[in-house]
């Protein structure tokens, strides 16, 4: 059942959108959960990207309580169909807890609702904040034309700050203890995911076993640490070349921490912006200089390069997963159908990457 | 699979819907795109990337795998398996790596020539 709702967000006001659930008994929940005596939801619409969940803005009026005034909060839930590699509501809301108690910048977690008879599903609410994540656009502003060495230091810090945070051991428990070789782990889940998908893909293959023949120099014999494992260009805010929070913490584990370096710097995620190694908006050479300090952790560069590769064929199949929801029928939707006609960007990037790398001509890190 | 291979239909039939993809393309590209308001151009610009996909597809009469197959001397699914099981396929794995090179750009020509002329440039 869909239930009408005015958008007035989006610049269409007066437009009634179809809402999966009902605004009214979120309301209540809403009143419940966070002691008011009334919330009055004043617009709700559906925020653009995310192929893998739902986030809605809402506004809302709440009368008492801790949230007494005018709010703009954010609901995430499931899409109607996830990729297999996907955090649950309940875990990513877990992790988005610990990372904020930690200083790392995100949004202020409001409340967790398992009940799915509420709206359908699981869901959290977060507080919206402030910035522009369309990272397409981002690489376009004058600003990031040259690179900002500000947001390199930040994402440094703030990256070397979840390094370092320490699970608590229920949230460990959560996630499963970290794997002794997350390098091994994730080929071994690559191979899995592609069996899975009953895909012929030789180029993926082709990388995987490049991968697993340097299994010495990519290992970097560091502790597992708690990784975001989507830390890039368009899962963060940006707000005047700052990062105002960092989102989409349903991938989160544990992992190596050059895992989470090699997926900021991969090429699929620079957006035209080449020559700027993080994220296509700032150098290299003061990320990783925020983080060494921040972390006490050198980067390993010939370990970040394999990561890289990693991070090219993790893409792909993630995105082959999404074009899956749509050929199987689960979920028709062009976004998803057009996902998988990107695979062969990162393929072109991870045979680049490992020729460059084996003729020894790569110079992504080299200052 | 990025090429559109159907062996049961002859080389007038493709050439037939090559040529109602194409209408469709300039129908909507020359009547309906720019009528669409601004909040729809997320969608708009899907929508000529996959016209433009599906028409590339259906002009190539040869798909990038039928090519690769040409070159490897073994189809897509077979290369797969056997880069799984660790085969040797060529004696010098450059040989490999040239082939699925081209096979990859042979995608990009159809999904998204842009960027790959953007890297070829790059690479120079």
């Amino acid at each position: 059942m869909t239930h009408k709702a005015a958008i007035i967000g989006i610049g269409v006001p007066d437009v009634l959108l179809d809402v999966p659930f009902s605004p009214e008994k979120l309301s209540r929940y809403l009143a419940d959960k966070v002691e008011a005596k009334q919330v009055s939801i004043t617009d709700i619409y559906a925020l653009s990207g995310g192929a893998i969940q739902e986030n809605w803005s809402l506004n809302l009026q709440i009368d008492g309580g801790k949230y007494d005034g005018v709010q703009k909060w954010v609901l995430r839930k499931d899409a109607p169909s996830c990729v297999s590699v996907s955090n649950s509501r309940v875990m990513e809301f877990a992790i988005l807890s610990h990372a904020f108690a930690h200083g790392v910048s995100t949004p202020t977690p409001i409340c967790l609702c398992e009940d799915e008879q509420v709206i359908g599903s699981a869901f959290f609410i977060m507080e919206a904040m402030a910035g522009q994540a369309q990272a397409h656009k981002l690489a376009r502003l004058p600003a990031f034309a040259h690179g900002s060495p500000a947001l390199a230091r930040q994402l440094g810090t703030e990256m070397a700050r979840l390094h370092k945070s320490l699970p608590t051991a229920e949230l460990t428990q959560r996630l499963g203890q970290p794997k002794p070789n997350p390098q091994a782990h994730i080929l071994s889940q690559m191979r899995g995911y592609l069996d899975l998908l009953g895909a012929s893909q030789p180029v993926l293959e082709f990388a995987l076993n490049w991968l697993e023949d340097r299994m010495d120099i990519w290992q970097t014999g560091t502790e597992p640490v708690l990784c975001h494992r989507d830390f890039r260009a368009g899962n963060f805010l940006i707000e005047a070349e700052k990062m105002t929070a960092l989102l989409d913490w349903e991938f989160a584990g544990f992992s190596d921490s050059h895992e989470d370096i090699g997926w900021l710097c991969a090429r699929c995620w620079r957006f035209g912006n080449d020559h700027l190694s993080v994220g296509g908006l700032a150098p290299f050479a003061p990320f990783r200089e925020a983080y060494e300090t921040a972390s006490g952790q050198t980067i390993n560069l010939s370990a970040l390069g394999c990561w890289q590769v990693m991070a090219e064929i993790r893409w792909a199949v993630i995105a082959l997963q999404q074009a899956r929801r749509n050929d199987s029928g689960q979920e028709p939707a062009l976004q998803l159908a057009l996902s998988g006609q990107m695979v062969a960007e990162m393929e072109y990037h991870m045979l680049s990457l490992i020729n460059e790398i084996d003729e020894d001509r790569w110079q992504d890190f080299r200052a | 699979m990025t090429g559109v291979k159907n062996n049961n239909k002859n080389a007038d039939e493709m050439a037939t819907l090559a040529g109602l993809a194409a209408a469709i393309e300039a129908e909507f590209n020359t009547h309906l795109a720019d009528n669409l308001p601004p909040e729809q151009n997320f969608r708009k610009s899907m929508m000529r990337r996959a016209l433009n996909i599906l028409r590339q597809n259906l002009e190539n009469a040869d798909s990038p795998e039928d090519k690769l197959a040409v070159a490897t001397g073994q189809s897509c699914a077979e290369l797969a398996a056997n880069l799984r099981t660790g085969q040797q396929i060529f004696p010098d794995s450059t040989m490999l790596q040239s082939h699925l090179l081209a096979y990859v750009k042979a995608k990009l020509s159809i999904t998204n020539p842009k960027f790959l002329a953007q890297q070829e440039a790059r690479q120079k």
